[in-house]
């Protein structure tokens, strides 16, 4: 997962944009912005700081999260190209 | 108290149940057994909680914010009546940062829950347990709303607690629905709210000498113009002992076994004696002389036994405190019983504690002749001022004329192995029964369900 992650843009905007959307689909989005929140912003700075920043919330339980991000994410590049 | 729900293995808990069900106090007391922990709530004031919950103190805590104090614990408390969903779920992500073990109560989560749309509520649930989990912490939800909920199948133990008025009297039941990974032993218990706390009623624990280490009893003495029970709690439900001359019916429900009954038939016998009286029983079903001789002559000097208690049975039955009864005859068993009465009693006329199986005498002489032995035996009693009782159960045919001619009734049942007394006439609280041995003879207590 952590590999997956490193692939993704590092452009803070954009990874925080994709964040947002997953979380507001996953989590709802009441919970969304609890999460951001407790988050802060340098956790869009890279993406490992993002992955652990999850993790250090929901534990193993940020797997699937991640991984949807990931898949987003893909599919947001893949439009801007 | 309920330890399962403060093991590891549960993070998340649902307590459900009506309003005045004992949802908030059960929430405090396990706030208060955890020793750490937040209680939010979406209904009521922190003030109206604190003056509401004897529990429950209201202090000042770090930082200048009132908060409780809980059983000499220091509870973190926030007022979130006008919240939303979303900032329960950031006071939440702020309580992972304080360590491991710490409690949430929402209390309640419904009034929260029902501003939502429910694919919106599922998610914020999944996402408090997913944090709960993975921070060591727990989340207790408190519910008012009867139904399953999605809250039912997210979380790792649910509770629920009942009222409901047996006689004009209320009963208290927790029944523990689920408690995800651990055998649940006791599914439904008795509790009650008594000062205040929380207090699950434990399962009545019958003994024998042997089973516990034996001891001289130590007797409550009689106050004046009263005989007392031998048990103190009874004594104050009865107003200070039985009024020499009453009379009362002893009725018992077909699950309660006369076995669980001989702990408190002792204590009140043994006292009764050590008091200077005597005691003479026409048997009930299902104990055996021995059970109650036995027992008695353990914890009281047996020569004491020997010369003031006689008991009725109609087998051989080798015992100096054992009359034989004509099973043949009604007349000639309670002829033999105003025997044992006279012979008792003396020259003195010391005071006698009588006991009556009816259910017994049914099953052995038919239900026709009973009743007029009842009200004879009982009207000889009052004139002599002795105290007399007279033991029917379910299925006793004469119970109710029983009960009519007699100046109390109070009914024993069980509930998941707690054993209950509730006074019918004149009616009270129904109580739990406890018995202790520690002592080395049986201290029987009752705790009343408020």
């Amino acid at each position: 997962v952590t590999d997956l992650i490193a692939q993704l843009p590092s452009n803070e905007r954009t990874l925080r944009a994709v964040a947002e959307m997953v979380f507001d689909n996953v989590l709802g989005r009441s919970s969304s912005a609890a999460v951001l929140l407790r988050l802060g912003d340098d956790a869009f700075s890279d993406p490992s700081v993002l992955v652990a920043k999850l993790t250090s919330i929901f534990g193993e339980g940020s797997r699937m999260l991640v991984q949807e991000m990931v898949d987003a994410s893909k599919g947001g590049i893949k439009a801007t190209a | 108290m309920l330890d399962e729900f403060l093991a590891p293995p549960i993070s998340t808990f649902l307590v459900k149940g009506n309003p005045g069900s004992g949802k908030s106090t059960l929430a405090l007391e396990l706030l208060r057994a955890s020793g750490k922990g937040t209680y939010v709530s979406t209904r009521v004031s922190k003030e109206k909680i604190a003056f509401h919950n004897q529990q429950v103190q209201m202090v000042v805590l770090e930082g200048q914010e009132m908060g409780f104090k809980v059983g000499g614990q220091a509870i973190d408390a926030k007022d979130y009546r006008l919240a939303t969903a979303g900032s329960v779920l950031s006071l939440v992500m702020e309580k992972t940062k304080s360590g491991r073990g710490a409690i949430i109560i929402l209390d309640s989560w419904d009034s929260i829950a029902k501003e939502i749309d429910p694919i919106e509520r599922l998610k914020i649930e999944k996402t408090l347990v997913a944090v709960a989990e993975s921070n060591g912490l727990k989340i207790g939800f408190i519910s008012e709303e009867p139904a399953m909920t999605t809250t039912d199948y997210l979380v790792d133990a649910v509770v629920e607690l009942t009222s409901s008025i047996t006689h004009g009297e209320r009963t208290r039941t927790l029944e523990i629905k689920k408690l995800r990974g651990q055998e649940i032993k006791r599914p439904v218990r008795l509790f009650t709210l008594k000062n205040g706390r929380f207090v699950i009623c434990p399962a009545t624990k019958v003994m024998f000498p042997g089973q516990y280490q034996a001891k001289p009893l130590s007797r409550i003495k009689n106050p004046p113009h009263l005989y007392s029970s031998g048990v103190a709690d009874m004594d104050s439900m009865l107003g200070g002992g039985f009024t020499p001359g009453s009379s009362v019916a002893l009725e018992y429900g077909t699950n309660v076994s006369a076995l669980e009954l001989l702990p408190i038939d002792t204590a009140i016998v043994a006292n009764f004696i050590l008091n200077g009286g005597c005691s003479v029983r026409l048997p009930m079903s299902g104990t055996p002389p021995g059970a109650l001789l036995d027992t008695l002559r353990a914890i009281v000097p047996p020569e004491k036994v020997n010369s003031s208690v006689r008991m009725g049975f109609y087998d051989k039955y080798d015992d100096p405190c054992v009359f034989r009864l004509d099973m043949n005859s009604v007349e000639n068993t309670f002829k033999e019983y105003w025997r044992a009465v006279e012979e008792m009693k003396g020259a003195a006329g010391r005071p006698c504690l009588m006991y009556v199986g009816v259910e017994k005498l049914e099953y052995v002489h038919g239900k026709d002749s009973i009743l007029k032995h009842v009200v004879t035996t009982a009207s000889k009693a009052k004139s002599q001022r002795d105290s007399i009782s007279f033991v029917v159960n379910e299925t006793t045919a004469t119970k109710h004329a029983v009960a009519a001619a007699s100046d109390g009734h109070m009914l024993f049942g069980t509930f998941s192995n707690t054993l209950t007394l509730q006074p019918l006439r004149p009616s009270s609280a129904i109580n739990a029964v406890g018995y202790d041995y520690d002592k080395g003879f049986p201290q029987v207590s009752f705790t009343p369900m408020v």
